[in-house]
């Protein structure tokens, strides 16, 4: 046992702390959500911890039989996702990162296309078109913090001064990301417990007890995705980045209230549109900003 | 001090009374008692406080809200629907047809209260029941969710048949004039 590798252990440790750490902060966050959501509609909301509640009691369910290769999906799907948020946590490779959350979330609607009823099939479908309109934003928002940074490592851009500065409008496109990541809106889409929704169950219609925690952990890790994407503009000044995260949430927890019946084409225009050209000027600026240069 | 394996059963008896997912089932009364629960979720009686969220697959439910007499044209899928939930479960008795038939009862296909066919823990009485006696039955099934059904008694927990009978108030007692 040599010394030099005991700061390694803290650091994976330390690691491994965050990266589980990670989904029940999420979960807290969806609670105040809920919490702020039911204050818009002008009711009193569940409590805070409700979502770790609603996991605690789906975890220790009595057991339900489960479709077996839907289930070693939804096991891979988990892995993947918690892999794609250590991935950003330790530093690493951000262009990786994000196409191993697309691969989680390719998984995911595996699974819940891998049983026969005709809901899950339908969730299945709609998570794929909702994976179309997020994926490319995902990339080129990876893509214009390697510019401002000059690497793609999670741990330059992390170290790049000011990325907020000169990607003004990155903003808009983590914004549409995080409301997709949230799964409340567009209505014909988003399958959650929100209930505005067309679909009363989609993709989870025949996940149930602990494989519905799992596939609620899941949905954690890509919340957390975007948020870990979110603060990293600004890890500079820890200030401002809290700041932005909470700025970009209320505005998608104020545009989910806004428009309830928000459609699939609505959510192509906004994403692709809106998102998909502040993620270019974004690029550009950044490229031209940056510490890449010319 | 509690161990940590005290601990954590307890915050999984909390999380349990404090998630109850509700399946709506109408064994096929008049729908008046179906309207008042979807009263009920509505934003004005906000079940959502307690944790309540309508789930459409009786797998992840926790709650069973029966409405309508138990009869023998669905007898078949009340029961299915009981059966496809996980333990810890409890059900609801949502009206007079769900508690003894009500007005159908003695009809040829009808088999009475839903007691006939799941073992129901709570009644609510009236016919609507209000939104607001509905919620106290929901709420009244809370502490039978903390523990399944056959671990209820092991550990002094309210006995595997225990029923919960709401009272009817005085503007609910409709009072036959003796003729």
């Amino acid at each position: 046992m040599s010394l030099p590798g005991l700061p390694n252990l803290l650091a994976l440790a330390a690691l491994v702390a965050a990266t589980a750490l990670a989904p029940l902060s999420v979960g807290l966050l969806l609670g105040v959500d809920r919490r702020v959501t039911a204050a818009m509609q002008l009711r009193a909301g569940p409590p805070i911890l409700q979502p770790w509640y609603d996991l605690t009691k789906l975890a220790t369910k009595t057991s339900l039989p489960v479709d077996r290769l839907a289930a070693s999906l939804l096991v891979a799907h988990v892995v993947l996702a918690a892999g794609a948020v250590a991935l950003v946590l330790a530093g690493g490779d951000l262009i990786a990162a994000v196409l191993v959350m697309g691969a989680a979330r390719v998984l995911f609607i595996l699974a819940a296309g891998a049983v026969e009823s005709p809901y899950a099939q339908l969730g299945a479908s709609r998570e794929l078109i909702l994976l179309l309109i997020s994926e490319p934003l995902l990339l080129l928002v990876a893509i214009a913090y390697g510019g401002v940074a000059g690497s793609f490592s999670a741990a330059a851009v992390a170290a790049a001064q000011a990325p907020v500065l000169t990607l003004p409008t990155l903003g808009l496109t983590l914004g549409v990301l995080l409301a997709i990541a949230l799964r409340k809106s567009p209505f014909d889409l988003a399958t959650s417990h929100h209930a505005h929704q067309e679909l009363v169950k989609g993709s989870t219609t025949e996940m149930a007890g602990f494989w519905l925690a799992l596939a609620e952990v899941g949905h954690w890790y890509e919340t957390a995705f975007v948020l870990v994407l979110i603060a990293l503009a600004s890890l500079a000044a820890p200030l401002v980045g809290i700041g932005l995260v909470a700025a970009t949430y209320t505005v998608a927890i104020v545009a989910d209230n806004t428009l309830p019946r928000a459609t699939w084409r609505s959510a192509l225009w906004i994403g692709w549109g809106i998102g998909g050209t502040a993620a270019v000027i974004a690029l550009v600026t950044g490229r031209l900003f940056g510490a890449g240069g010319l | 001090m509690r161990g940590p394996r005290a601990l954590w059963q307890a915050w999984v008896r909390r999380s349990r009374t404090k998630s109850p997912w509700i399946v709506h089932f109408d064994c096929g009364g008049c729908n008046g008692c179906d309207i008042e629960i979807l009263d009920t979720l509505m934003p004005r009686f906000s079940a959502e406080r307690f944790g309540v969220i309508n789930v459409g697959d009786p797998r992840q439910g926790d709650i069973l809200l029966v409405t309508g007499p138990a009869n023998l044209r669905n007898a078949a899928v009340l029961r299915s629907v009981y059966d496809q939930m996980a333990e810890p479960k409890a059900v609801v008795a949502v009206g007079s047809c769900a508690a003894h038939g009500g007005v159908f009862r003695g009809a040829p296909n009808i088999l009475g209260g839903v007691g006939e066919l799941v073992p129901v823990d709570v009644f609510v009485p009236g016919c609507p029941p209000t939104p607001e006696r509905i919620l106290e039955g929901v709420i009244a099934a809370l502490p039978l969710l903390a523990e399944p059904r056959t671990a209820r008694q092991a550990t002094g927990g309210p006995s595997p048949m225990s029923i919960v009978m709401l009272e009817p108030r005085e503007e609910e007692v409709v009072r036959v004039p003796a003729s």
